[in-house]
């Protein structure tokens, strides 16, 4: 096993890897920005290395200076979480050359998995069902027109390189077609520095279902089951769920069996999610592997109660995988909402600033993956995910149940967040009845306005802030003054020490 | 904790005790709304739209206010951002502004910022690790006033203007939090 890891990435990932490492007993190198110098994951890690200016350019995405910061600290692997150098095979490509291990899958099935129109033909190959597409990519728009009256309209601009929704547009006519192309290149370009772009068909009422894997270096493969994440804005995922309404236990092992076949025939290993889209008449096409750990495992986690982390960082040190597909089980429900900084009422405009009050939910079944705490900010330069609030219950109304409660006991006073959102759609019929495809927003919340029914709560707010304005706040007595009775845990801010390991 | 000055004005008349009368007016969810607190011994009196309440009002930290109306005991959690309350009442979130902090728009942020220039803070909780200046010692803009240390990294606090060290509230050693200032800077006499 790693004696040291080094974790290259930010926030609430970088937070949950260095749990998973300290908990195994593997030494942390945390790296940050300059205007990450304050963050959560630099005090918990052991150590911590400055790898450049605010901007990601220079330092989250400048290898050089990660590959240089692994080999000062002596670092034997990296963990790349999600985003950032993630996916790119450039990056696990050095580490392979440099001797580091790189944790996550071997660089040439990343190149493949990540290149969607050769993994397509790839998948579609070992006879995986795939969304009708163009199988090349080219430099003319006239081609594109071709192939879009082809697949028929309405069609998907999709970047190759791409993820996130980044480049993805909805073309709805042969007019529109041009002007959406030059729009999805230019976002692909800046998002990926990449402008390829592609077309396929476009799936109605679709749902997205993707299959955890993972799969060791002895050919040992087996899948975690499914996730659900079709409550999506803007092509983001913004709530995901374990097990699918879509799907029955047929189908189930039939979507499992197609994953593992996806994994197989790309070469892939490591953790890695096999998407899928669903129709209404529950036919299942393959839509792409994500070579990452992804945001929403932890919702995995809580149905199997493994550790995803853990897999990896074994896999990775070239264990072998003890589980059986066999013996796993999907336990209970689980539901996790991400926490962003951003204002749901001013069109989701991203909010930075200083977290002033913070008070998190605790309790049975709760887990909460954060990246923040009482008085940090939150800097202007990065994905604005804040935590991700993940719950645990015997079925899906106890999990929304859970859930609507525990984002009730959220308190995040300082920066707007997405709370008041997500609480909605949680208690909003349509999300109980399990009705979700990826245009549920669209259709049930695109004239959300966040105005609270309950009239009491705002009187009680507005007394409140009367009440601070005419005392001009509060006044401690003189002895309390360096107390301030501001909301402490040591937990959060206590640096480095870990169990399991002695020097 | 330093506020702004009460934002409401005393109801001129004077009858009937209502000397202690206060208005405020703020906006929430693009509403504009007036509320009245009244001290009357040990409870207020509040005017909200058209509804009157007798509370129990305390703080009970410097973020939490307790309101007990009629023996049922309200948590409020209320901080003061930048530019308005964030305010937390039973898992629902409000962000209030003040009226009077909205209207006087360019002046009251420009006395915001001279009064935050001449309140040396911290930005964040820490222990003082050296205070480079002492009274009556002219700074100009840019000089370091003082090292603190919070979370493991030295900052250095500087001098936002030219002027005088008024007063020195902190010495090397001292826990401090971002609310009560270093020291106080005068402007120079010209």
């Amino acid at each position: 096993m790693f004696k040291k890891i080094l974790i290259a990435n930010r926030g609430e990932i970088a937070v949950r890897i260095i749990r998973a490492c300290r908990e195994m007993g593997i030494s942390t190198v945390a790296v940050y920005s300059e205007a990450d110098r304050k963050s959560l994951h630099v005090q918990l890690a052991d150590e911590a290395v400055c790898i450049g200016p605010a901007q990601a350019v220079d330092s989250y995405l400048n290898i050089d200076h990660i590959i240089k910061a692994a080999q000062e600290k002596k670092a034997e692997a990296i963990h790349p979480g999600y985003g950032f150098l993630a996916e790119n095979p450039l990056f696990s490509l050095r580490c392979e050359k440099e001797g580091i291990v790189f944790i996550g899958p071997n660089s040439k099935a990343m190149d493949l998995v990540g290149d969607k129109v050769r993994s397509r033909l790839t998948v579609e190959k070992a006879g995986v069902p795939i969304i009708p597409g163009m199988k090349c990519i080219y430099k003319e728009i006239s081609k594109y027109e071709l192939e879009a009256n082809k697949i028929g309209y309405p069609i998907m601009i999709k970047a190759s390189a791409g993820g996130g929704g980044k480049g993805m547009r909805i073309v709805h006519s042969q007019e529109k077609l041009k002007t959406s192309i030059e729009a999805g290149m230019r976002e692909a370009k800046s998002a990926f520095g990449d402008e390829s772009v592609y077309l396929e068909k476009c799936i109605q009422e679709p749902r997205h279902v993707e299959f955890q894997i993972l799969a060791d270096n002895h050919g040992n493969i087996v899948h975690l089951f499914e996730r659900e994440c079709s409550i999506q804005r803007r092509h983001q995922k913004i709530i995901e769920e374990s097990p699918s309404q879509a799907i029955d236990d047929n189908l189930r092992n039939q979507m499992g069996e197609v994953a593992k076949k996806v994994i197989q025939a790309t070469g892939y290993n490591n953790a890695g999610t096999v998407e899928f889209l669903i129709d209404k008449d529950k036919n299942f096409y393959f839509l792409e592997v994500n070579a990452r750990l992804q945001v929403e495992h932890p919702v995995t986690e809580l149905i199997t109660g493994l550790d995803i982390v853990q897999h990896q960082i074994a896999i990775a040190a070239g264990e072998k995988l003890g589980l059986k597909q066999k013996s796993l089980n999907q336990n209970g429900h689980a539901i996790e909402c991400r926490i962003y900084a951003e204002d749901p009422q001013n069109n989701f405009l991203p909010s930075s600033g200083k977290i002033l009050f913070l008070n998190e939910p605790s309790g049975p079944g709760i887990r909460l993956d954060s990246g923040i705490y009482s008085g940090c900010e939150i800097p202007i330069y990065y994905d604005p995910i804040l935590s991700k609030l993940i719950v645990w219950a015997e079925n899906r109304k106890m999990a929304c149940q859970r859930m609507s409660q525990a984002l009730d006991n959220y308190v995040i006073l300082g920066v707007r967040t997405s709370i008041s959102f997500l609480k909605d759609i949680i208690s909003s019929s349509s999300f109980q009845k399990g009705k979700t495809t990826t245009d549920f927003i669209e259709k049930h919340f695109s004239d959300w306005s966040g105005l609270k029914k309950d009239k009491k709560n705002r009187e009680l707010s507005l007394i409140a802030a009367a009440f601070w304005t005419q005392k001009k706040g509060y006044k401690p007595e003189a002895q309390e003054r360096s107390q301030d009775g501001r909301t402490f845990s040591p937990w959060k801010t206590l640096g480095r020490w870990r169990l399991g390991r002695s020097e | 904790m330093e506020g702004p000055s009460p934002h409401g004005k005393p109801w001129e008349d004077g009858g009937l005790g209502g000397v202690n009368k206060v208005e405020h007016e703020f906006i929430v969810d693009n509403e504009f709304v007036k509320i009245s607190i009244e001290e009357k011994g040990d409870k207020y009196i509040i005017g909200v739209d058209d509804n009157e309440y007798k509370a129990d009002i305390q703080f009970l930290s410097s973020s939490i206010v307790s309101i007990n109306l009629k023996d049922q005991i309200y948590r409020v959690i209320i901080e003061r951002g930048k530019d308005g309350f964030y305010v937390h009442c039973q898992g629902d979130q409000y962000f209030i502004q003040d009226i009077d902090q909205d209207e006087g728009d360019v002046q009251s942020s420009e006395e915001k910022s001279r009064e935050d220039m001449l309140q040396v803070k911290s930005t964040m909780p820490g222990k003082v690790i050296k205070i480079e200046v002492s009274e009556k010692e002219e700074v100009r803009v840019g000089q370091t006033l003082a090292i603190v240390e919070a979370m493991k990294m030295e900052n250095e606090i500087k001098s936002s203007m030219e002027g005088i060290v008024k007063k020195i509230f902190a010495s090397s050693g001292d826990l401090i939090d971002s609310d009560n200032p270093i020291m106080e800077l005068e402007e120079k006499k010209k």
